[in-house]
């Protein structure tokens, strides 16, 4: 059985946000606008969460991609009334957006606070609208929503080997954060698969879950920690 | 599946391998689109066929316009409308890398406020709509009234259509047209030509190299090609393999992710380099060779360590320490740019960090810095045409012309980006833009002309030489275009034919493949043109139609061989035999603070969210957080906590930044990562129109610049250094308050809780 997976490699993060407005292109993400914004209502799907160390002038900072974490034991699944969010055979941690009634006991419960509620209808004036995925619904107001591993790409994906009668190999499906980023410090794949990219990351020594002190099982894999070394002699 | 379409993943075609050229296929197959030959059109009908399929998807290639770097696109239709941006895996700059500005394309394209009909101000005074002839026939009358009087302003980079808009204001009797493009740009061709003998834009191999410093340089902020280098920084620090200072007065997000950062302060980046210099000549590491090239340019002993740590505001020992590093790296490598070169020593900055290459031996070696060269289609368009001039050279030059002036400006703001330009603005007679959008200048100009934007046009650019190597892309247009957009080339010539000096081309395509054409005669006619093409891959042409056509097919052409070794400057090139040194930063004074009055040093900085302000009128963008501030739509200051401390300043709070003459009042964000007695500004704020998602929003830090204040050696206009008072006005009404995303950048050691070992997903 599959388990989709993503590890990302902090140490080539740049913190360029590109991730951030290829997934809003990929899942027709609408923007709030200033006020809505500023009452925290920004609806980013992939936020990159920054952090310094250190003092001036000896300071760096550290950037973070977040998004949600697609756990095996999600916190934001048993607390939904009407099981809108529900976690798949392959591991996703799905939405389904015409079952949601809005209680946000989701959003509640998620300590990655990745889930974003759509307090009105989505506004794409025209032509803006012409940009719009045709493989991802656009979600009405009253509804929660969050990152899907962009399950149309994997969908997609499926097709397409199963047109070619074969199986989906490691690497026909990226998502789109993954594939904007330019230094490629994200990959996507079968955790279950020994041999893919995203299992082989999982298994460095500088990975980590995020919050795993919560046991939440994340799909998501960060790693981290390496520092530049002088060559010996 | 026609030219410029292709299924994912399909390797590259190439044609002639040999030599010194290949013919560049990218995205694998032929773009065909733009042919428009009648023996063609068997290729092009198939093509309409499969796209006509309700609801495919159809790949096509494309090339970013939204800075000049040249990154190849791959661009998602369905329904020939374009959805969704990804940059192309074997893309000749980027490597399937693309910013979020070039991923907001998108929303430029469809952006509800686009310019899409000719418009003319009327007898009321506002503009109106007019039909592409009246509106041509309106710019050309004021142009042939006063071709002397004529200044063309062109925002498109290096290549093709400057060359184009050259040889238009040659033909019209105009003086060469000024190339809007970023100061540095200018400076760094000349600190390059003063310190290797060519005025060319260094290429840094910096994936190959082992230590990199760069003086200025905010390669992963958007400077020269993002994509480009964030790859090559990937590669530099893969499994820490190589390392990167940052030496630069704003922690911009280079500095963030370099492993060291040196906050000099601001205007002293040369001097830094002159003192580095000192160490390491007397580390005993550099050649006889390399101390002799390098005298020869500075012949004037360094300051001592003592007197760059204090001039620079940087601790001793990390100046030190970088010296040692340096000296016993096997690949060392010196970049330059930015803020080092934006001041008014920013000439001599740049030459004493380039020379640093020259003691490091990294001239013209792997790891090195390399001549960026290009195939020179912009002369070959341009004729006999002068060549551009710098920005500056605009207010000089529309200073005092009269109501006769004409300013024709294309795909440039001057007015929002120049400083005191709204003076010499005001006096201009007659105002043309070609702008896709109501920006600042479009918005007051005469005659409005909507051109196409990157993906509705038909393209051929020379990216940046990044790489080093020379190559002239190609890609047809993605989408139709909206309303009445044509292509700004073919404005160009409908402009020329208006004002009865036509070219001999139809369009700006054809211009090009008439370049290309000549190109394959000359070659032929003699293979020795160092300039033209080799036989080999003429050879494979019969003749030069077929030879255009493959290019065209191909989607451009690049060169192999490498990058080639920059020349090292000789003591003779100053004319009269003598050996001549070079501008020293090291002699020259520090920037004085005014006397009496608390003072900040105010730094203008392209935030990725928005670029030169090109991306302030996408939401995708506005609603981005700053990677840094975190601040979404609108404008913010950045102040050192230790000067917020000192001033009673908060975060939120706002503040007045007052200039030489003018003042501006904007949301403060403060910073533990800001150098004290710095404030950075981000530019693209404060914009008239310019849609509905940018208009009045944030402030024009732009206004604060002082005209006067130009480059040494070059007359560009030094945009750092500018000194400006800080003070508290209030706290923030609530429509006033920053946008700042989530709880914005923490301590590290806030985080709530720990992190743990992964258990590698298991459920």
């Amino acid at each position: 059985m599959t388990r989709w997976g993503m590890a990302i490699d902090l140490d080539r993060c740049t913190g360029c946000e590109a991730c951030v407005v290829a997934c809003a292109a990929e899942n027709n993400i609408q923007t709030v606008g200033e006020e809505q914004a500023r009452e925290g209502r920004a609806m980013h799907w992939l936020r990159i969460e920054r952090y310094y160390e250190g003092e001036f002038p000896n300071v760096r900072t550290r950037f973070m991609p977040v998004l949600c974490q697609q756990c095996g034991a999600a916190p934001c699944e048993p607390v939904c009334p009407v099981y809108a969010t529900y976690r798949n055979p392959e591991g996703l941690n799905a939405m389904v957006y015409s079952r949601c009634i809005g209680t946000r006991f989701c959003a509640n419960n998620c300590p990655y606070t990745v889930r974003v509620f759509n307090w009105f209808d989505a506004e794409f004036p025209a032509p803006l609208d012409s940009q719009l995925n045709p493989d991802v619904s656009v979600r009405p107001g009253g509804v929660m929503e969050k990152c899907t591993f962009c399950v149309q790409r994997i969908q997609a994906g499926k097709d397409e080997a199963a047109q070619e009668d074969r199986e989906v190999a490691d690497g026909d499906i990226r998502t789109a954060c993954q594939q904007s980023c330019p230094t490629k410090a994200i990959t996507f794949g079968d955790l279950e698969d020994p041999d893919s990219g995203v299992s082989k990351w999982a298994e460095s020594p500088r990975a980590f879950s995020l919050l795993g002190d919560l046991d939440t099982r994340p799909g998501v894999v960060y790693l981290s920690g390496s520092e530049w070394r002088e060559p010996a002699e | 599946m026609s030219g410029n379409e292709s299924k994912r993943g399909e390797p590259r075609v190439t044609i002639g391998r040999r030599d010194f050229f290949k013919v560049y296929a990218a995205a694998g197959v032929a773009v065909l689109q733009g042919c428009r030959r009648r023996d063609e059109e068997w290729i092009e009908s198939p093509a309409r066929r499969s796209t006509a399929l309700p609801g495919a998807s159809v790949w096509r290639r494309s090339i970013c316009g939204q800075c000049g770097a040249g990154c190849e696109i791959e661009v998602r239709t369905v329904d020939r409308l374009a959805k969704k941006i990804e940059g192309l895996p074997s893309g000749f700059v980027n490597a399937g890398g693309v910013c979020a500005l070039g991923h907001s394309a998108l929303q430029e394209l469809y952006h509800p406020d686009r310019v899409t009909e000719p418009m003319r101000r009327g007898a009321s005074g506002e503009l109106e709509p007019v039909s592409w002839e009246e509106a041509l026939e309106s710019a050309a009358t004021a142009i042939m009234a006063a071709p002397e009087a004529t200044t063309v302003v062109s925002g498109a980079p290096s290549g093709p259509l400057l060359g184009l808009w050259r040889r238009l204001a040659a033909v019209v009797g105009a003086p060469p047209p000024v190339h809007w493009q970023s100061a540095d740009l200018v400076v760094e061709r000349e600190a390059a030509r003063l310190t290797f003998g060519e005025a060319c834009r260094p290429a840094y191999d910096m994936a190959r190299a082992d230590y990199v410093l760069s003086i200025g340089a905010p390669f992963l902020d958007g400077w020269r090609s993002a994509a480009h280098f964030a790859g090559a920084w990937a590669e530099l620090t893969a499994d820490r393999r190589g390392k990167l200072v940052q030496v630069e007065a704003r922690h911009s997000l280079t500095a963030a992710n370099a492993d060291d950062w040196l906050p000099v302060r601001p205007g002293s980046e040369g001097f830094f380099a002159r003192g580095l210099a000192g160490l390491l000549l007397g580390s005993g590491t550099v050649g006889e060779e390399e101390r002799a090239a390098y005298e020869m340019l500075f012949p004037e002993a360094p300051p001592d360590l003592t007197a760059t740590a204090e001039r620079c505001g940087i601790d001793a020992s990390r100046i030190e320490r970088l010296a040692a590093e340096l000296a016993r790296s096997r690949r060392p490598l010196v970049m330059v740019g930015g803020s080092a070169l934006d001041g008014e020593n920013g000439v001599a900055a740049g030459a004493a960090a380039l020379a640093l290459n020259l003691l490091l031996g990294a001239v013209g070696r792997e790891g090195g810095v390399f001549a960026g060269v290009d195939f020179g289609f912009e002369d070959r368009l341009a004729g006999d045409a002068d060549a551009a001039v710098s920005p500056a050279a605009l207010a000089d030059r529309l200073d005092g012309a009269g109501e006769s002036s004409v300013l024709v400006v294309s795909e440039a703001d001057p007015l929002h980006g120049m400083p005191g330009f709204e003076a010499a603005f005001e006096g201009a007679g007659t105002v043309i833009a070609l702008s896709a959008f109501f920006d600042d200048t479009a918005l007051r100009a005469d005659v409005v002309l909507p051109i196409q934007t990157d993906l509705e046009r038909f393209q051929a650019v020379e990216p940046d030489p990044v790489r080093g190597m020379p190559a002239l892309l190609i890609a047809s247009p993605t989408v139709a275009p909206r309303g009445e957009a044509r292509h700004p080339g073919d404005v160009a010539l409908a402009l020329a034919a208006a004002a009865g000096s036509a070219l001999p081309w139809p369009g700006f395509q054809e211009a090009v493949e008439a370049s290309l054409s000549d190109v394959f005669t000359a070659t032929r006619a003699d293979a020795e043109d160092a300039g033209a093409l080799p036989e080999s891959l003429i050879a494979g042409a019969l003749n030069a139609r077929q030879f255009v056509r493959r290019t065209t097919d191909a989607g451009g052409l690049v060169g192999t061989a490498g990058m080639r070794r920059a020349p090292v400057r000789s003591a003779q090139v100053d004319g009269d035999g003598a050996p001549a040194g070079l501008p020293d930063p090291a002699s020259m004074p520090a920037p004085a603070a005014p006397a009496g009055v608390e003072s900040f040093t105010l730094i203008p900085f392209e935030s990725v969210k928005s670029g030169d302000g090109r991306g302030a009128n996408r939401p995708w963008l506005q609603e981005l957080p700053d990677p840094l501030s975190t601040v979404m739509w609108g404008s913010w200051a950045e102040v050192a906590t230790e000067d917020a401390d000192r001033l009673g300043i908060h975060t939120g709070d706002i503040v007045r930044l007052t200039g030489t003459a003018v003042e501006i009042d904007l949301p403060v964000i403060v910073l533990p990562t800001v150098r004290p007695g710095c404030v950075g500004v981000p530019v693209g704020g404060g914009y008239a129109d310019y849609g509905r998602y940018a208009r009045g929003r944030g402030v024009n830090v732009n206004v604060l610049l002082d005209a006067n204040r130009r480059v040494a050696g070059v007359g560009a206009f030094a945009q750092s250094g500018v000194r400006v008072r800080v003070e508290r006005l209030r706290r923030p009404r609530r429509s006033e308050r920053p946008v700042i995303y989530g709880r914005g950048l923490r301590q590290a050691e806030e985080i709530p809780v720990g992190w743990a070992p992964h258990d590698g997903g298991k459920a």
